[in-house]
């Protein structure tokens, strides 16, 4: 199944740090994820995700170029998507799979906080 | 020996030199719970598994049967699946599990983890509900040092002919030879970074690359990688902020070590399953799941880790059946 096309970078640029950018889309609505997440991050990018997503309706992630995401980035996303909730949703669009497999390892995967889109091709 | 009065954990060696007392102890444990309506959990290998099918008949489709190799290929792995054992049967007043964890083939690593695992299992029950597990050992092809380690951490000893309590237990304490050697020092080549936390990022990139020159193959670089940043993440934590790590190839295994100055005193935190609600430690639970060994010496010296992940594999069969 195709990727959905996420519209180019519109210079919102919502959280940058030396090992992250997050940008708005609005196709769909939602953010992209472009680098890593790690403990020195996680906490600034939950924090700031929670302010940007006020008056959304479901946010759609692009992650496929969020190439690295630890324990505590997972919990930060999820934070952001329990803060959102519970009548919105985060959707994930190309998680990678190690990435997922950690979610699941972890004890993460039955809360209904995030859903992997379906329009995706890994999507559950 | 009867079991209407076993009111605690019960840990018990079986001592068996050829296949016919396996059968023999083994069968009649296992006979003597489906006779009790017990629920039965039998770990073993997948040979030793089809001759329980055989010697069983009709009776072991009331058995449950899991692959060692598979549930114990690393042996941290084994405490959480008997947990869940035990958690499966809240109605039960006794359950029965048959582990044989050590065999010939282990290497001197898995060998001494299994060990302080057959150590832990003590510790871990200890609290908990009734339940009774046999572990088989196979004296006609392990040393007799394994043979004493095992009278040191079962309570019991039997054989196909005979039930008694070891002289020898020590219960879950592991401040023991062999269970606290030190580990041994490396004599391959060794790529060595030293990290805090503004380096974690780099610290992935060396990992990766010193993993990958050692022939680590694609697919578990990812995995590799991740387990090493969460050790390397609780270093910047909990364990004085910085730590040194060493990367190395040995027989099959790339192996990568983290050491900090920190210090903590908790054997099982390795093996806890996390509560999905909590903001409860998950980087060493990852690190069992996601690696093939992982070894933990914590003293007033400090931490050391110990991941190893074999060069040529795929993601443990373990993991992928904690997908379903």
């Amino acid at each position: 199944m195709a990727d959905p096309v996420f519209s180019p970078p519109s210079g919102r640029t919502v959280y940058r740090d030396r090992q992250l950018v997050v940008d708005r889309t609005e196709r769909p609505l939602g953010l992209r994820f472009v680098g890593e997440i790690d403990l020195t991050n996680s906490g600034a990018i939950s924090s700031a995700l929670r302010h940007v997503l006020d008056g959304l309706a479901n946010i759609h992630l692009d992650l496929r170029q969020l190439v690295f995401c630890d324990v505590s980035g997972i919990r930060a996303l999820l934070n952001v998507a329990e803060a959102v909730g519970p009548d919105r949703r985060l959707l994930l669009h190309g998680l990678a799979p190690e990435i997922e497999r950690v979610i699941r390892v972890v004890g993460w995967s039955d809360g209904a906080a995030f859903s992997f889109c379906g329009c995706e091709e890994n999507a559950e | 020996m009867s079991t209407a009065t076993l009111e605690r954990f019960r840990h018990e060696a079986l001592l068996y030199s050829d296949w016919t007392e396996f059968v023999a102890g083994t069968v009649r444990f296992i006979r003597e719970g489906l006779d009790r309506h017990e629920p039965v959990f039998v770990v073993e290998s997948q040979q030793k598994i089809e001759m329980l099918h055989a010697a069983l008949g009709d009776s072991a489709d009331k058995v449950t049967f899991a692959n060692m190799a598979e549930v114990g290929a690393n042996p941290a792995r084994i405490i959480p699946a008997w947990q869940d054992f035990v958690a499966a049967h809240a109605d039960a007043t006794l359950l029965r599990g048959i582990g044989e964890p050590i065999w010939a083939g282990r290497t001197p690593e898995e060998l001494v983890e299994c060990q302080r695992h057959e150590a832990l299992l003590n510790t871990a029950f200890a609290a908990g509900r009734a339940w009774w597990l046999l572990c088989p050992y196979d004296t006609a092809h392990l040393p007799q040092e394994v043979i004493a380690e095992a009278r040191r951490s079962h309570e019991f000893v039997s054989t196909s002919q005979s039930i008694d309590l070891s002289k020898d237990f020590q219960s879950g304490h592991l401040s023991r030879t062999p269970l606290d050697l030190p580990f041994a020092e490396p004599t391959q080549t060794m790529t060595r970074f030293s990290f805090n936390r503004s380096s974690l990022s780099a610290l992935r990139g060396e990992v990766r690359r010193a993993a990958e020159s050692r022939g680590l193959s694609a697919g578990r670089l990812a995995d590799f990688v991740a387990a090493v940043n969460e050790v390397a993440t609780n270093s910047v934590v909990h364990g004085g902020g910085r730590g040194v790590a060493r990367v190395w190839k040995d027989r099959d295994l790339v192996v990568c070590e983290i050491k900090d100055t920190g210090n903590f005193d908790d054997p099982l935190a390795d093996r806890r399953r996390p509560d999905p609600e909590a903001a409860s430690p998950r980087g060493l639970w990852l690190a069992n799941h996601l690696c093939d060994l992982v070894q933990i010496r914590s003293g007033p010296a400090g931490t050391v880790v110990r991941l190893h992940i074999k060069v040529e594999s795929h993601p443990r069969i373990a993991v992928l059946s904690d997908l379903n």
